[in-house]
């Protein structure tokens, strides 16, 4: 069984339980205006460039097969309407300015890097965690990937957009200790608006994995200028309120990585730039404004003291 | 005005930082300069004094009592405890001609100090104890014997001496002093009048009496670093029947131990190094921590200066709450606190021979180099090695004689080269400590240093029951990133000959920038997991250990012991050192310790740690320490304190022997650089030691900076 993923990320320490390693699966069905793992919506493989660390060796003009490689006035051009993304540019790039994104790999390639640091799992009580993209999308490997940790009794975690055919849930539920279920708006219009598709089958995604008995920490990424809304922060803590079961609520303040990552993949979808990257005082009342309306929230509040501030003990 | 405790701290960590002058103030070297040529004025004179004497021995032993009983002290309105040195004005016509007789004498090569004395012996005998027992033995000793007594008997007077100035100095301000401070005045002076003699009767007599005890060995015997050590061992008879009596609060233990902490600061030079532990297990396997454990970390919080750096000896039984509050202070940006792997750390020490009481009861003898307390004459860092150095000589070897075939031969060849490296080190070494039998003496840490008195021999001479020479091995994961380069580049793909990959680094890849990046990111890296290239380095020091392991030390012949700290060596043998193969360049700092090179550990602190515990460290009692650096934005959250927790455990659980960290940001490096008068007090851990970064040379600093950041989002 073979999936593709486009990156392996080890220490990760903000999804799910423990230190953790993400496996981040490519291709995703939904188009965030604010998405910050750009790189995983195509489920295609594709070519980052980063001219700042082009050294103009050149090998790359030699290695490419269809010559979208040239040197225009002293710098690098990279023409990607002759790309293929053969990669073939990337095996020359010493310099780390060409990268292919998106690696085909099997279940026992991705479980060897994640088994490796099996000892940091059982001294934090981590594991694994799938994401992406939508781990989803490739159901198949998700279900194998999964069925290799827990038998090998690693903790699993998937992070979801909740955006696929209930099937897909049922077969992995088993198999996942803990769904990182995305719920990014509640209002119909908004969602498409926000992400290209309508919120129903998300939810009523996670109120049948909910009754199901999966256990689920919902996470809203909050974004300034779009769902930072009373009423959108209303809409979700009424939902979640009716899911009695679910371990709580946890706010994902928008950050800005995603930009940088679509200069290099050359992606030109309009990304709003005026979004502002929020300061504590602003997650802090996001998190006021969920707890009034009687919900969990289990981010914990930035620390304000400095090293020695907090006195002795 | 009488001050709170935060207050009083604060005002004397200022003093101590306004007096040192970290960035521009020339008055540090003065001060020190000073104190210096006052004891060499002392030396001169005792020695002068003492030219009819035959005994060289004995002439050390009044040379000892001499310079202590001129030590002058000041104390200012809030200190608490006495003991910073008054240095004594002197002409330079006076110190030119005492430095002139001086020098007449041998001065010998070779490492001193280094060491943790015999607290406990003298916390129970007191110097008259000691006294006394000397002449006990005395009576029924040989000449040679009684010589060596006749030496110990002035230098314990010297001691006696120098706690009545102390005394002398407290009470001199009373005087003039408020009310209240009359009072802890009359209190600093009676104890340093009662432990110039007799046992410490309480807590703060014998934080007083750990501090000149220091200053006795490292001032009247020039042995270097005489460190502060166990202070929740040392300290604790006196602190359990003071708290038993009601008779100390924790908040006073506690500022005494910042005092401590403040003098050792004020008497050492920046760049050094100067070590506390706590926790740890007794010879039964029994867990050692108590109150004093917490205060040793808790006195770093308001004192937050370099000295001394704190090292937790971590074990399975160690309490969460010492291993919490060391994690907490790491990740709140103080780089002082370390953790030493207490299991494998006691296996080495096993394996060279120690007794089960010392295999227990070690220090970092001031960076990471381990040696049993209270009885060691251990030599540190004699000498550093340059791995990637010998590595080069080995290539130009090659190409002028004709390279070998295959690379198990260019393998071998090289480890003959270090075989040869060290056989010529250990005869250094032994030169010198033959040197130091016969011109050597330091009567007064001889008489704190198990056995010196039972054996009635000088510590320079073997008195001690450790006298191994430690050395350090320099440039570990360049050497293992190179042999693979090597490997594949010339033996297996033969893409250079051994003549053309030298030339091209002797040209510093000139013209081959693409060359150098294929040798560095094209090859995996030591650091990150990889069992290609980590094994040469398990090959390597197993190589090593061996060679070392062939090797005796005069006097007793006593172990040769490897080791791979760095102190700063990492990024001075790098400076000079050409480009190597891994894809270094010329003059570019070596990996520090036992981590990965910097920049190179692509794949996380898991992997890091993975990579770094994939040999055994036990072997390394000369020292190891394994840096690890993250982003300050990774402590947002409790749970982020945690894993980094999780993280140091993982590393000491698979045989991790030390661990450091720091938790900074490249942006505050940054504008430290540009702005050092604000950042003054910014400290980092570098090669097994912690230093002002504003200090460090633009190449350490840089260093620094490149060090692989983790948690960088």
């Amino acid at each position: 069984m073979r999936g593709r993923i486009f990156d392996i990320q080890r220490f990760s320490i903000h999804d799910g339980p423990g230190i953790r390693t993400l496996v981040f699966l490519k291709g995703c069905p939904l188009r965030c205006l604010w998405c910050h793992n750009p790189e995983g919506i195509n489920p295609d493989p594709e070519l980052s460039f980063i001219p700042e660390k082009c050294i103009g060796c050149g090998y790359c003009f030699r290695a490419c097969p269809r010559h979208a490689h040239e040197m225009i006035d002293g710098s690098h051009v990279l023409d990607r309407s002759k790309c293929t993304v053969c990669g073939a540019c990337t095996e020359e790039c010493y310099a780390g300015a060409l990268e292919l994104i998106g690696r085909e790999v099997s279940v026992e390639e991705v479980m060897r890097e994640v088994l490796s640091d099996r000892p940091f799992y059982e001294t934090s009580g981590g594991g694994m965690t799938l994401s992406g993209g939508e781990p989803l999308m490739q159901i198949d490997f998700t279900e194998a990937l999964l069925a290799a940790a827990k038998d090998v009794h690693v903790h699993c975690c998937v992070e979801t957009c909740g955006y696929a055919d209930f099937t897909c849930f049922e077969r992995i539920i088993r198999y996942v200790d803990l769904f990182l279920y995305d719920v990014k708006e509640i209002d119909d219009d908004r969602h498409i608006e926000f992400t290209g598709v309508p919120t129903g089958k998300i939810i009523e995604n996670l109120r049948r994995l909910h009754d199901a008995g999966a256990s689920i920490r919902v996470r809203v990424p909050v974004i300034p200028g779009y769902n930072d809304r009373e009423d959108t922060f209303r809409g979700i803590a009424d939902l979640v309120k009716g899911l009695p079961n679910l371990e709580g609520v946890e706010l994902m303040p928008y950050h800005h990585l995603g930009s940088d990552k679509r200069r290099r993949l050359d992606i030109d979808d309009e990304m709003p730039s005026d979004i502002q990257t929020p300061d504590d005082a602003t997650i802090a009342s996001w998190i006021d404004a969920f707890e009034r309306c009687g919900v969990t929230v289990l981010n914990t509040r930035a620390e304000h003291s400095g090293a020695g501030a907090r006195g002795r003990e | 005005m009488k001050r709170t405790d935060d207050e009083r701290i604060g005002i004397l960590r200022q003093r101590c930082i306004d007096r040192k002058g970290m960035v521009s103030n020339a008055e540090r070297p003065i001060r020190r300069k000073r104190m210096w040529q006052g004891i060499t004025i002392s030396a001169a004179k005792s020695l002068r004094a003492s030219e009819r004497v035959a005994s060289w021995q004995i002439r050390c032993g009044l040379r000892t009592r001499d310079i202590l009983a001129e030590i002058k002290f000041e104390i200012d309105d809030l200190e608490l405890l006495a003991g910073r040195i008054h240095p004594q004005a002197a002409s330079d016509s006076e110190f030119e001609d005492a430095d002139a007789y001086v020098a007449r004498y041998l001065r010998t090569p070779g490492q001193s100090g280094h060491c943790e004395l015999d607290l406990p012996t003298l916390f129970t005998l007191g110097v008259n104890g000691l006294r006394d027992r000397i002449d006990g033995l005395m009576a029924d000793a040989d000449d040679k014997r009684t010589e060596v007594y006749q030496s110990f008997l002035p230098a314990l007077d010297g001691f006696s001496a120098m706690a009545e100035n102390a005394a002398a100095t407290a009470e001199a301000g009373i005087a003039s002093a408020p009310d209240w401070r009359k009072a802890e005045l009359r209190e600093i002076a009676e104890s340093c009048r009662r432990i110039a003699h007799q046992p410490p009767a309480n807590t703060r007599d014998a934080v007083q009496l750990l501090w000149l005890a220091q200053l006795g060995a490292m001032l009247g015997d020039s042995a270097g670093l005489v460190v502060s050590g166990h202070i929740d061992r040392t300290l604790r008879p006196s602190y359990q029947a003071d708290t038993a009596a009601g008779k100390i609060s924790r908040e006073q233990a506690l500022i005494l131990i910042e005092s401590l902490y403040l003098l050792v600061n004020e008497l050492i030079a920046d760049g050094l190094a100067m070590s506390v532990m706590v926790g740890g297990r007794d010879a039964n396997g029994d867990d050692v921590t108590n109150d004093l454990s917490y205060l040793g970390l808790e006195a770093l919080r308001r004192t937050k200066l370099i000295y001394p750096a704190v090292g937790v000896c971590w074990h399975e039984g160690t309490p969460s709450d010492l291993t919490d509050l060391a994690i907490e202070l790491i990740g709140h940006g103080y780089s002082t606190p370390a953790f030493f792997g207490a299991e494998t750390i006691q296996r080495g020490l096993k394996e060279l021979g120690a007794a089960p009481e010392h295999a227990c009861n070690y220090i970092n003898s001031t960076c990471v180099e381990i040696t049993p307390v209270a009885a060691s004459n251990v030599w540190v860092a004699s000498p550093y090695f340059n791995l990637c150095g010998a590595l080069m000589e080995e290539i130009d070897a090659q190409v002028d004689s004709g390279p070998v075939d295959n690379f198990e031969d260019f393998v071998a060849a090289y480890h003959r080269r270090m075989a040869d490296r060290i056989a010529r080190a250990v005869a250094e070494q032994n030169n010198a400590r033959r040197l130091r039998q016969r011109f050597g003496g330091k009567p007064f840490q001889s008489v704190l240093t198990r056995d010196c008195i039972a054996r009635g021999r000088d510590i320079d001479d073997g008195g001690a029951i450790y006298n191994w020479v430690e050395c350090s091995f320099v440039g570990l994961a360049n050497l293992a990133d190179s042999l693979l380069v090597i490997e594949e580049e010339v033996f297996k793909q033969k893409n250079f000959t051994l003549s053309e990959l030298k030339a091209m680094l002797d040209s510093d890849f000139a013209g081959n920038e693409a060359t150098r990046l294929r040798f560095l990111h094209n090859y995996p890296k030591y650091g990150n997991a990889c069992a290609d290239v980590d094994h040469f380095l398990a090959d390597t020091v197993g190589t090593l250990v061996k060679e070392c392991g062939r090797h005796k030390m005069l006097p007793d012949g006593s172990s040769f012991v490897p080791g791979c700290f760095c102190w700063v060596m990492h990024e001075r043998l790098g400076r000079q050192t050409r480009a190597t193969p891994d894809g270094r360049r010329a003059g570019f700092a070596f990996a520090d310790g036992g981590g990965g090179a910097q920049g190179r550990e692509m794949l996380g602190p898991t992997a890091a740690i993975l990579s770094s515990t994939s040999w055994d460290h036990s072997p390394m009692i000369g020292g190891l320490a394994y840096n690890m650096k993250f982003n300050t934005s990774l402590f947002s959250s409790p749970e982020s304190f945690e894993r980094l927790r999780d993280l140091v455990i993982t590393y000491l659980r698979r045989g991790g022997f030390e661990t450091q960290i720091n938790v900074t940001d490249l942006e505050t490096l940054k504008r430290a650089r540009e702005k050092p008068e604000e950042y003054r007090d910014l400290a980092v851990r570098i090669g097994g030691y912690v230093d002002y970064f504003t200090r460090l040379s633009p190449e350490m600093q840089q260093e620094v900076m490149l060090r692989t950041e983790f948690g960088r989002e």
